[in-house]
C-alpha cells in the first residue's frame, strides 16, 4: 500500500530492509529452519521412543546432534571448490572407509553384516561419512564434463567410477545403503547431463540384473550350499513385501506391525509416549529403522503430514541452493544429498506403511544413531558451504 | 467434536499441499523460462532496487572451473525442475499413502493394535449343586487343591526336575501338562490335581526354588450319595469341539475349552441353570505375552443350586428293591438274564419323580478329570449292558398286558365294551379261523367274564374280542384303538426334562404299510395285528415313563407331566424358579367307565399274592412281554392308595420271567417307603402266569 502512496519513500525502506538482512546472507534461513525444525522434531520423538529402553539412551542422541553440530561447522567453512579436483583421493578414501570393516582388529561384525568398526573404543559405522565421500567423488567426476556427458565411453567411466561404493557397500553386506548410493549416482549422472537413453538403458539393465539374482540365487543357494548373492532374509523380506500376508508371525511382522502402529495412531495419535505397538515392544527397533511408526502411532496423520511438510521444505530450499550455486560441482553436491535424503526418506517411510521393501534405512535427521546423525550434518555443513560460496554472496563480500 | 476437529485439520492439510503443489508448479514455470526474460521481469519488478540481480552479474565469479555455470542455466533448469518434481511426487505418494492408513483405514488397524495389546483369560466360575427334595446334598463341590504353573516354567529344567520329585509325577508328564494351552494361553497350567497335603506345604513353603509355581484350590464334583440315582443326576466332562463350536453361534453361555458341562441326566438338562459365569480377567501383555498391568476383572458368578424331586431314601429305596429283583429272579427262577431293569416312581400330588432307578448302574465320580478309553469301553460296549442309559425314559419295551386298561377305556368309549359286557374264555380262540388259533395264557380258560374280572385276570381272549370289534369298525374308524391309547400318552414322549426320552410306537394300518413298503405281503392290516395290540404285543413300544405317566391318568385322572426339578435356588438359597403339578395329557372318558377300570385294577391288587396283604388299598396291573430270543420282561403297576391316589410305582424287570411273580415285591417295596409303612414282603412267596 505504502509502494503505491509514496513511491520514493517506499524504495528507500526497501533499501534499508536488504541491508538489515545482510548480515545474515551467509546463511539460508529458510533452509536452516526446515532442518532444525526436523532436528528438534526428531529428538522430541526419539525421546519418547527409547524411554524405559535399555538398548538405547537419549543422551548419546543428544551427543550425536552436538558432535554433528562441530562437525557441520567444520564442513560449512571448509570451501567445497578445494575438493574438485581430488578425484583419485575421494575415489581412495571412499574404498578404504567402506573396506575398513573387513580389515582385522578393527572391524565388527553386527548381525551378519560387516559394517562396522571399533577404533580405541569407539564403535562407529563408516559407511556413514563414506556416503558423503562418495557424493563428493560423484560430484567431482561429473562436474569435469560441464553438463554435457557427450560419448558413451564418458559415460561409462562415470558409471563405473559412481558404481565404486555401490559394489563396496554390498561387499559388507548392505544392501540398503548400496541403494542409497545408487540414487545417488542417479541424481547426480542426471543433472550432470548424461543421455536420457543411457541412463534410461542403465536403468532397464538393474532392473533386468535384479530379476536374474532374484531367479538365480535360490538356485546358486541350492548348488553351493549357502547364500550366494543374498542372505536368506533378504529375499523372505522382498517376498513378504510382494505378499504381506505371507507369514505374519514371522518375515511379515515387521511390517504388519509397523503398518498397525502408523494406521492405529488415526489422525491424532494416542498422544507422546503412549503408543502402545512402540513401548509395549511390538513395534521392532522402534528408534531406529521404525520411528516413523513411531510418529504415526503417537502423533497421528498430523503428526505425520507435518513430517512430510518439513521434508518438504527441506528439499526445496535445498533445490534453491543448489541452482544458486557457483559452479557445477557445488550444484552437484546439493543434487547429490538430496538425492540421499530423499531417496531415504522414500524407502523408511514406505516400507513403514508396506509400500517398499524392508531394509534396514533410517530416517534423516529423526531416526535414533549418532553416526547417521553426524553424517546428516555433514552433508548439512557441506551445503551450507555451498550457499555461502554462491556468486551472490562472494559478490557481496 | 472429534470430527470436526478432524474436518478443520484435514481441510486446512489440503489447502497447505494445494499451496505447496501451486508454489512449485509455478517455480517450474517460471525456471523454464529463458533466464534473460526472467531477469528482465525481475529486474522490471524491483525497479528502483540496487541489487538486480541479472544474468550479466553472474558470470563475474571467481569460479576457477566452471565459468560457464552461470551461463547455461537455462540448460540445466529444466534438469531441476524434473528432479524436484520426482522429490514432490515421492512426497505426495507417501502423503496418500498415510492419508489412506491414517484416515480411512484408521479403525481396523486400531482394532488390530489393540488385540495386539490386550488378552483376557478367564476363571472358572464353580458348578451349581443339586439337592433332592429334602434339601439333602446328591451332587455337591469340593475344593481340589491343584499345582500350577506358568507358561514357561516348561522350560525351566530345575524346576520341572524338583516337580516332578515332589509330585512323584514324570518330568515328561509335567513339562506336557504345562504346555497344554486349553484353559487360554495367558491362563495359569494344571500340574497336577488332589495334590496331597505334605507336597502341597513344601511347595508353599519353598517359593525361592519354585519360581512360578504356585497352589490353587480349584472345585471338583462330589457325589455324597455314591452311585444313587446316577442315571437322574448324569455325569460331567470336558466341553467337546461339537458342543463348543455350537456354544459360540447360539446364545448363551459361552463356553471356553476345558470347561466342565453336564453330559446326560440332570447335569446335561439344567445345564444352563448349573453352569455359573467365568470370571473375566482383562490384561495388557507386550510382545513377548508377559502381563503388564491388570485393565479389567470380572469375578466368577457360581452357578444356581438347584433341587430335585427325587427323594434320596425312596431312591435308594427303589434302587435296592430292583436290584434285589433281579437278584431272586436269577436265584430263584434261573432267569440267568435277568440283568436290567427299571423303576419309576411317581408324586401324584406334584408330578414330580421321587425315584427312578435304572439299572445296570454306573459312578459318576469316575468321570471326574476325564475319563480313561478303557472305562468308557467297559460303559458303552456291547457286552456292558449299557448302564449309561436311562432305561426308564429311553428303554423301549412291548407294554404287554398293562395296556389293556387303556384298550378297556378306549373300547368303553366307543361303546364297544359296556359294563354289562361279558366273554366266554375257553383257553383258545378262534374267531379268525381254525388256522389262527389264539390261546389265554390259562389254558383251561376265565370262563364267562366281565371287563373288570378280564382286567383282573387280564384274560387274552376277552380282548381279543375286543380288538375283533375294533377291527369290525376299522372302515368308519380305522385308528380307534390306536388314538384312543395315545389319548393316554403312549406313541409320543412326555416332556420329561431329562434328554434321551423315546417316542415309542402304537402301530397303526398306515404305519405297518409304510413299514413294510418293500414287502407289500406284509403290508396289510390284519385282524391279528389289532389282537396283538390289544394285549400290548407285536410291534407296540412303550417307555416305563411312558406308562407310569398313563396309569398316572387312571389313577387321578389326568395324566401328570413327570418332572424331576423342583426348585431352582439363588446363591443366598431363595428360591428363584419353583416347578409344580401340570398334565401332559388329558384324555376324554366317561366317570363311569373309568370307576369300571379302577375297579378292575383293584381286583389285580387283591388278586396278587404280593400286594394283596399289603396294608392299604392299592390298585394295579401285571404284564408280561414276550420279546422275540429273550426271556419275558415282567411289568407292574401299581398306584396307593387307591381311593386317593397319592404314589404309582412302575416296575420294569428285563427278562425276569412273569411281571406278576417278580415285579410286585419291587414296587411293594417302593410304596411302602413312600407310604411311610414298615413292610416286609418275601421274594418268591408266590407265583402268578398271568401275562
Amino acid at each position: 500500500m505504502a509502494m503505491f502512496a509514496l513511491p520514493g519513500s517506499s524504495s528507500n525502506s526497501q533499501r534499508i530492509i536488504r541491508q538489515e538482512r545482510k548480515p545474515l546472507f551467509f546463511l539460508n534461513v529458510p533452509f536452516l529452519l526446515a532442518v532444525f525444525a526436523l532436528v528438534a522434531y526428531g529428538l522430541i520423538v526419539v525421546h519418547s521412543a527409547v524411554e524405559g529402553s535399555v538398548d538405547y539412551s537419549f543422551r548419546r542422541q543428544v551427543t550425536g546432534v552436538v558432535l554433528g553440530f562441530c562437525v557441520m561447522l567444520l564442513f560449512w567453512s571448509f570451501d567445497y571448490r578445494k575438493l574438485a579436483g581430488y578425484v583419485p583421493l575421494l575415489l581412495g578414501l571412499t574404498i578404504l572407509l567402506l573396506l575398513s570393516p573387513h580389515l582385522p582388529f578393527v572391524g565388527v561384525s553386527v548381525k551378519g553384516a560387516t559394517s562396522w568398526v571399533k577404533i580405541f573404543g569407539v564403535q562407529f559405522q563408516p559407511g556413514e561419512p563414506a556416503k558423503i565421500v562418495a557424493i563428493l567423488l560423484m560430484a567431482a567426476v561429473v562436474s569435469k564434463y560441464r553438463g554435457y556427458i557427450r560419448t558413451g565411453r564418458e559415460y561409462l567411466k562415470v558409471l563405473g567410477i559412481c558404481a565404486v561404493p555401490f559394489i563396496c557397500f554390498l561387499s559388507q553386506p548392505d544392501l540398503g545403503s548400496g541403494l542409497v548410493t545408487i540414487a545417488i549416482a542417479a541424481c547426480i549422472l542426471f543433472v550432470g547431463g548424461s543421455n536420457h537413453k543411457w541412463l534410461l538403458l542403465t536403468v532397464a539393465a538393474g532392473i533386468a540384473c535384479i530379476a536374474l539374482v532374484l531367479w538365480m540365487d535360490p538356485i546358486l543357494d541350492a548348488h553351493f550350499g549357502e547364500d550366494v548373492f543374498m542372505k536368506d532374509y533378504q529375499m523372505n523380506r522382498l517376498l513378504v513385501f510382494i505378499d504381506p500376508e505371507l507369514d505374519p508371525t514371522g518375515a511379515g511382522y515387521n511390517l504388519d506391525q509397523a503398518k498397525i502402529a502408523i494406521g492405529s495412531g488415526g489422525l491424532l495419535g494416542k498422544g507422546l509416549g503412549n503408543g502402545t505397538q512402540s513401548t509395549l515392544g511390538f513395534l521392532p527397533e522402534a528408534p531406529t529403522d521404525f520411528i516413523f511408526c513411531v510418529i504415526g502411532e503417537e502423533l497421528g496423520f498430523v503428526g505425520t503430514s507435518m513430517l512430510l511438510l518439513l521434508y518438504l521444505a527441506l528439499f526445496v530450499t535445498a533445490f534453491h541452493i543448489s541452482l544458486k550455486a557457483n559452479d557445477l560441482f557445488g550444484s552437484l553436491i546439493v543434487i547429490g544429498v538430496i538425492g540421499m535424503w530423499a531417496f531415504q526418506v522414500l524407502e523408511n517411510i514406505g516400507m513403514c506403511s508396506g509400500l517398499m521393501p524392508i531394509t534396514g534405512i533410517p530416517l534423516p535427521f529423526i531416526s535414533y544413531g549418532s553416526s547417521f546423525m553426524i553424517t546428516n550434518f555433514m552433508a548439512l555443513g557441506l551445503i551450507m558451504s555451498v550457499w555461502t560460496r554462491r556468486p551472490s554472496a562472494i559478490k557481496r563480500q | 467434536m472429534e470430527a470436526a476437529i478432524k474436518a478443520a485439520v484435514v481441510s486446512l492439510l489440503i489447502i497447505v499441499l494445494l499451496v505447496v503443489v501451486a508454489v512449485i508448479v509455478k517455480t517450474i514455470y517460471d525456471r523454464q523460462k529463458p533466464l534473460m526474460l526472467r531477469g528482465s521481469r525481475e529486474s522490471g519488478r524491483k525497479k528502483g532496487i540496487g541489487v538486480a540481480r541479472t544474468t550479466k552479474t553472474l558470470p563475474s565469479t571467481q569460479n576457477t572451473e566452471d565459468e560457464d555455470f552461470g551461463e547455461k542455466k537455462s540448460v540445466f533448469k529444466p534438469r531441476f525442475a524434473f528432479l524436484e518434481t520426482g522429490v514432490v511426487a515421492i512426497l505426495a505418494t507417501l502423503f496418500v499413502k498415510l492419508w489412506s492408513m491414517q484416515l480411512i483405514n484408521s479403525e481396523s488397524y486400531a482394532k488390530r493394535a489393540d488385540s495386539n495389546r490386550t488378552t483376557t483369560f478367564t476363571t472358572r466360575a464353580v458348578r451349581g449343586r443339586i439337592f433332592d427334595r429334602n434339601g439333602v446334598e446328591l451332587i455337591g463341590n469340593r475344593i481340589s487343591l491343584a499345582v500350577v504353573a506358568d507358561a514357561d516354567v516348561a522350560n525351566n529344567r530345575n524346576v520341572v526336575h524338583r516337580l516332578s520329585n515332589v509330585l512323584g509325577i514324570p518330568r515328561q508328564a509335567i513339562r506336557q501338562s504345562i504346555r497344554d494351552e486349553s484353559e487360554g494361553a495367558q491362563a495359569k497350567r494344571v500340574v497336577a490335581t488332589d495334590v496331597p497335603m505334605r507336597a502341597v506345604a513344601f511347595i508353599e513353603e519353598h517359593p525361592g526354588i519354585f519360581p512360578g509355581v504356585s497352589i490353587e484350590s480349584r472345585t471338583v464334583r462330589t457325589y455324597p450319595q455314591g452311585d444313587l440315582a446316577c442315571h437322574v443326576l448324569g455325569y460331567t466332562g470336558a466341553i467337546s469341539a461339537e458342543q463348543l463350536e455350537e456354544s459360540q453361534v447360539t446364545e448363551g453361555i459361552s463356553y471356553e475349552p476345558g470347561d466342565i458341562v453336564g453330559k446326560s441326566g440332570v447335569e446335561l438338562a439344567f445345564e444352563s441353570v448349573l453352569q455359573g459365569v467365568r470370571g473375566v480377567n482383562t490384561v495388557e501383555v507386550d510382545a513377548k505375552g508377559n502381563v503388564v498391568s491388570q485393565i479389567d476383572q470380572v469375578a466368577p458368578q457360581a452357578g444356581k443350586d438347584i433341587r430335585l424331586t427325587i427323594d434320596v431314601d425312596i431312591q435308594r429305596t427303589a434302587e435296592e428293591a430292583l436290584y434285589e429283583g433281579l437278584q431272586r429272579a436269577q436265584d430263584d427262577y434261573k432267569m440267568w438274564d435277568a440283568t436290567a431293569g427299571a423303576v419309576i416312581c411317581l408324586d401324584l400330588e406334584d408330578g414330580g419323580v421321587l425315584a427312578m432307578a435304572s439299572y445296570p448302574t454306573y459312578s459318576p465320580s469316575k468321570f471326574i478329570g476325564g475319563i480313561t478309553s478303557e472305562l468308557w469301553e467297559s460303559l458303552t460296549s456291547p457286552e456292558s449292558g449299557q448302564p449309561l442309559n436311562n432305561r426308564c425314559i429311553s428303554g423301549l419295551y412291548p407294554a404287554a398286558s398293562t395296556i389293556k386298561p387303556f384298550a378297556s377305556m378306549t373300547a368303553l368309549k366307543h361303546g364297544i365294551v359296556n359294563d354289562g359286557s361279558t366273554w366266554v374264555c375257553k383257553g383258545v380262540w378262534t374267531e379268525l379261523g381254525e388256522q389262527w388259533a389264539k390261546k389265554c395264557w390259562s389254558t383251561s380258560g376265565h370262563g364267562r367274564i366281565d371287563l373288570p374280572n378280564a382286567l383282573r385276570y387280564s384274560c387274552d381272549i376277552a380282548f381279543y374280542n375286543i380288538s375283533l370289534n375294533f377291527y369290525r369298525n376299522r372302515a368308519e374308524e380305522p385308528n380307534a384303538l390306536q388314538d384312543g391309547l395315545m389319548e393316554w400318552g403312549f406313541g409320543s414322549k412326555t416332556g420329561f426334562e431329562l434328554t434321551g426320552e423315546a417316542v415309542g410306537r402304537i402301530p397303526t394300518a398306515a404305519w405297518k404299510a409304510a413299514y413294510n413298503v418293500d414287502t407289500p405281503e406284509y403290508a396289510t392290516w390284519l385282524p391279528g395285528d389289532m389282537a396283538n395290540l390289544i394285549i400290548g404285543q407285536g410291534d407296540v413300544l412303550i417307555t416305563p415313563l411312558q406308562n407310569a405317566v398313563a396309569y398316572s391318568g387312571i389313577a387321578i385322572g389326568k395324566c401328570v407331566k413327570p418332572h424331576v426339578l423342583k426348585e431352582v435356588l439363588s446363591s443366598k438359597g431363595e428360591v428363584l424358579i419353583s416347578k409344580g403339578m401340570e398334565y401332559s395329557h388329558e384324555p376324554e372318558y366317561n366317570e363311569d367307565d373309568l370307576s369300571l377300570v379302577r375297579y378292575g385294577l383293584r381286583l389285580v391288587a387283591r388278586e396278587n399274592g404280593y400286594i394283596r396283604d399289603f396294608p392299604i388299598t392299592t390298585a394295579g396291573k401285571t404284564g408280561t412281554a414276550e420279546v422275540a430270543g429273550k426271556d419275558d420282561f415282567g411289568w407292574y403297576v401299581g398306584y396307593a392308595p387307591a381311593g386317593d391316589p397319592k404314589y404309582l410305582v412302575v416296575a420294569l424287570l428285563e427278562q425276569a420271567g412273569f411281571g406278576g411273580t417278580i415285579c410286585p415285591p419291587v414296587v411293594r417295596k417302593v410304596l411302602a417307603k413312600c407310604l411311610g409303612i414298615e413292610d416286609n414282603v418275601e421274594f418268591g412267596a408266590y407265583v402268578d402266569e398271568s401275562r
